[in-house]
């Protein structure tokens, strides 16, 4: 139940009450791997309504504030509490020449709502500064977003750039932004593409349970 | 029936006679005849902007009357159309006449003053939108502008927006196609209109071009690549007159094409014609000027400086991407009002409606959020929850669960969705943080703004005080709002007329600062924050 009231101040917005209720839950001995189920669901939830557009940037951005608060606590605890998994990483950023940020930040709230470890390495960032950085963190998937048809072709180029490195396979490739299409990520050779954040989580997960096998 | 049943009516100025039935409006009476008499309401009796004056042959003015003149107008024998009921033969002068939707010519030429004095001929002035291109034809001796002609922009195949175009020109023979098929577009207009008023092209010694910086580099056949890629810097901010022959434009031989100077890759020429054309550039007051259109341009200043940036959001105001939209044509709904709890709906041309405008979708995003059927973070209600005597039996949900609100009657079904709703926000957002952003590089506040221009088709229609309700404009008193028109097309017109307006447009370009809004470090964040609508009389939050 309480959990229930944590997930509402998330979508409130009232960080500093969703992060005492956190704190006093985890007191009184709620495990905190069961609020941040709580919240994972409560993201998915937003997520089914974002395809409605009944949900829209606006609560997205004050649900993924608060969320980061609530993060903020809750994070040592959940390491404190692990039970020896080891969460992926993912690295993310928009591609060199290219300063919109709102779709892979929500990308990276809705990541790591579901336990997923988020590099961010904001926008404009060039092919060699993801390769670098991919292999620094020992990712599991980098994430290249492209709001601009103009800039789309960067995404190619890293791809290009990883083959040429021998890097190609060492990590998943994934792309988005609204001038993209399943259709181009087949042609660059992408390895997930996705409409939204939310239908990436899906098919990140998928991808990464495939790619064990 | 007979004529002795009936009542004479007559209308002035025009001098139409039409017969009456008592009892009936006036306003069905000069519908009858063909007499143009406003009806921004539809003739719900709501606005009182169908004035007549007549001093006998009515009844007594009703309550509605009553309610939206005052007792000097009235005194003075002022009535509404839609309201005043005729009992007697009566004369009638009309106050608020029906006006033609074509505001193109008006008020252009009245604005020019400063002739070149070597001027001969004619010359043809361009505005070149991405959407839209517009043609100025002027007789350069007379000082006059003889005709104008619209057409939409053969580029808009290649893409709709200047990204898509950008992305076109980089393919092979892309950039040469985009030129040619502009270059043919221009031919097909210039001699059209040159025909249409017993000119020879020969006729046509200068051309002068004001568009935005994107298009004008195709224009010029110049790649316009690097505005693809941030930092979005143009191959080229001024460049010299082209010889016309050389671009394939077929004028006088010899004859000359002046380029207007843009300022940056997303502020281009038809904003620089546009402060130049308003004198914002000279003038003590503190003047915001902005243009709605398919790109979205502010600037900010006065004579002591000029700020300047682009808003591009979406063209949601030139109704694309909203389900039912569509541009200001006839049969879209223009305009929005709820009267006694009954949505009313006015369609351009008063035809059967078949979507809905800018000026429309502002209206009814102004109203639900006063209603409060749209919520802050921009919401629409629940439709089994809604409880609006207007809007509760109006809302529901789509095919795929997004709910609607129906705007009109089912058999002429327009529907306004939450998805609109969300396109209309991108683009408030991106408007109203490229004004807070302005504001703040001049250092002032919005109290300080003497005036604000709203320019471009859109901005023409647009009703200020919807405007002001949803954000699009900021909170300012409705007196200091002044919509001014296609100011592009106007400065084109006088930079053709004017040799010492064309040189004066450099000066003006060079002293707008261009401010990249998406490289500002807290951009994402002031850009979803300003998608948040203020309740009336509260403050918009977080």
């Amino acid at each position: 139940m309480s959990i229930e009231k944590v997930r509402q101040l998330m979508i409130d917005g009232d960080g500093d009450a969703a992060v005492s209720l956190v704190q006093d839950l985890i007191a009184k001995g709620t495990s905190p791997h069961d609020i941040m189920g709580g919240l994972t669901e409560e993201m998915e939830h937003l997520g089914q309504k974002f395809e409605s557009f009944e949900v829209f940037l606006p609560d997205l951005m004050v649900a993924g504030d608060t969320f980061m608060q609530i993060m903020e606590v809750l994070k040592e605890h959940l390491v404190a509490d692990a039970d020896g998994k080891v969460p992926a990483t993912v690295v993310i950023g928009t591609v060199k020449g290219d300063y919109h940020e709102i779709g892979k930040n929500i990308v990276g709230i809705v990541l790591q709502a579901n336990g997923f470890h988020v590099v961010d390495l904001g926008a404009d960032v060039d092919p060699i500064a993801y390769m670098e950085e991919a292999h620094r963190s020992k990712a599991d998937a980098v994430g290249l977003s492209a709001l601009m048809t103009t800039t789309m072709p960067k995404q190619e180029e890293f791809i290009k750039l990883t083959e040429e490195a021998g890097k190609k396979g060492q990590y998943l490739i994934c792309i988005g932004g609204a001038p993209t299409s399943p259709d181009w990520a087949k042609r660059i050779g992408a390895d997930v593409w996705s409409f939204d954040a939310f239908e990436f989580v899906g098919k990140l997960k998928e991808a990464l349970k495939n790619r064990k096998k | 029936m007979t004529k002795q049943d009936l009542l004479p009516i007559t209308f002035l100025p025009s001098g139409t006679t039409a017969w009456a039935h008592e009892g009936e409006t006036l306003f069905d009476v000069a519908a009858r005849a063909g007499v143009p008499i406003a009806r921004p309401c539809g003739g719900a009796g709501v606005c009182g902007k169908c004035r007549v004056r007549a001093h006998s042959g009515l009844a007594g003015p009703t309550e509605t009357e009553r309610r939206l003149l005052d007792e000097a107008a009235l005194a003075e024998g002022v009535r509404l159309a839609c309201a005043a009921v005729v009992t007697g033969a009566a004369e009638v002068t009309v106050i608020d006449g029906a006006t033609k939707k074509s505001p193109i010519l008006a008020g252009l030429a009245s604005e020019i003053t400063d002739w070149a004095p070597d001027a001969s001929g004619h010359g043809i002035a361009v505005d070149i939108g991405t959407t839209t291109v517009v043609t100025y034809l002027l007789d350069l001796e007379a000082g006059r502008v003889v005709d104008a002609f619209s057409f939409l922009n053969p580029q808009i195949p290649f893409g709709d927006d200047v990204i898509s175009r950008i992305a076109y020109s980089s393919t092979e023979g892309g950039l040469k196609r985009l030129q040619a098929v502009l270059i043919d577009g221009l031919n097909g207009a210039f001699a059209a209109m040159t025909a249409k008023n017993g000119l020879s092209l020969e006729a046509v010694t200068q051309v002068t071009i004001a568009a935005n910086t994107v298009v004008q580099h195709l224009f010029a056949g110049v790649s316009p690549q690097s505005i693809g890629v941030s930092p979005y810097e143009p191959a080229y901010r001024y460049r010299p007159p082209l010889e016309a022959a050389s671009l394939g434009l077929k004028i006088a031989p010899g004859g000359q094409v002046k380029l207007l100077p843009n300022v940056a890759g997303y502020v281009g020429s038809d904003i620089v014609a546009g402060v130049a054309a308003t004198a914002m550039a000279d003038e003590k007051a503190l003047r915001l000027l902005i243009d709605i259109g398919t790109n979205n341009e502010i600037v900010l200043g006065n004579r002591d400086g000029l700020y300047c940036c682009a808003a591009a959001a979406g063209p949601a105001f030139e109704g694309a991407r909203v389900g039912q939209g569509m541009r200001a044509a006839d049969g879209a709904i223009e305009r929005v009002l709820l009267v006694d709890d009954h949505l009313v709906v006015e369609t351009i041309g008063d035809e059967p409606p078949r979507g809905i405008c800018g000026s429309g979708l502002v209206d009814v995003l102004a109203l639900l959020v006063q209603e409060g059927v749209i919520d802050r973070r921009g919401r629409m209600a629940d439709p089994d929850r809604c409880d609006h005597p207007a809007f509760a039996d109006r809302l529901d949900r789509d095919g795929r669960g997004i709910v609607r609100l129906l705007l009109t009657d089912r058999d002429h079904p327009v529907y306004f969705s939450q998805k609109d709703v969300r396109e209309l926000q991108l683009a408030l957002g991106a408007i109203r943080v490229g004004v807070e952003v302005l504001l703040e590089h001049y250092g002032a506040t919005v109290d300080a703004v003497d005036e604000i221009f709203l320019a471009g088709a859109f901005g023409n229609y647009i009703d200020h005080e919807s405007a002001v309700a949803v954000g699009l404009l900021p909170p300012v008193r409705l007196e200091r709002i002044r919509s001014v028109r296609n100011t592009a097309g106007l400065g084109a017109v006088m930079a053709l007329a004017s040799a010492s307006f064309f040189e004066n447009t450099r000066t003006v370009a060079e002293r707008m600062t261009y401010i990249e809004l998406s490289s500002l470090s807290d951009f994402q964040k002031r850009f979803v924050g300003a998608m948040f609508f203020e309740k009336p009389g509260g403050h918009r939050d977080g």
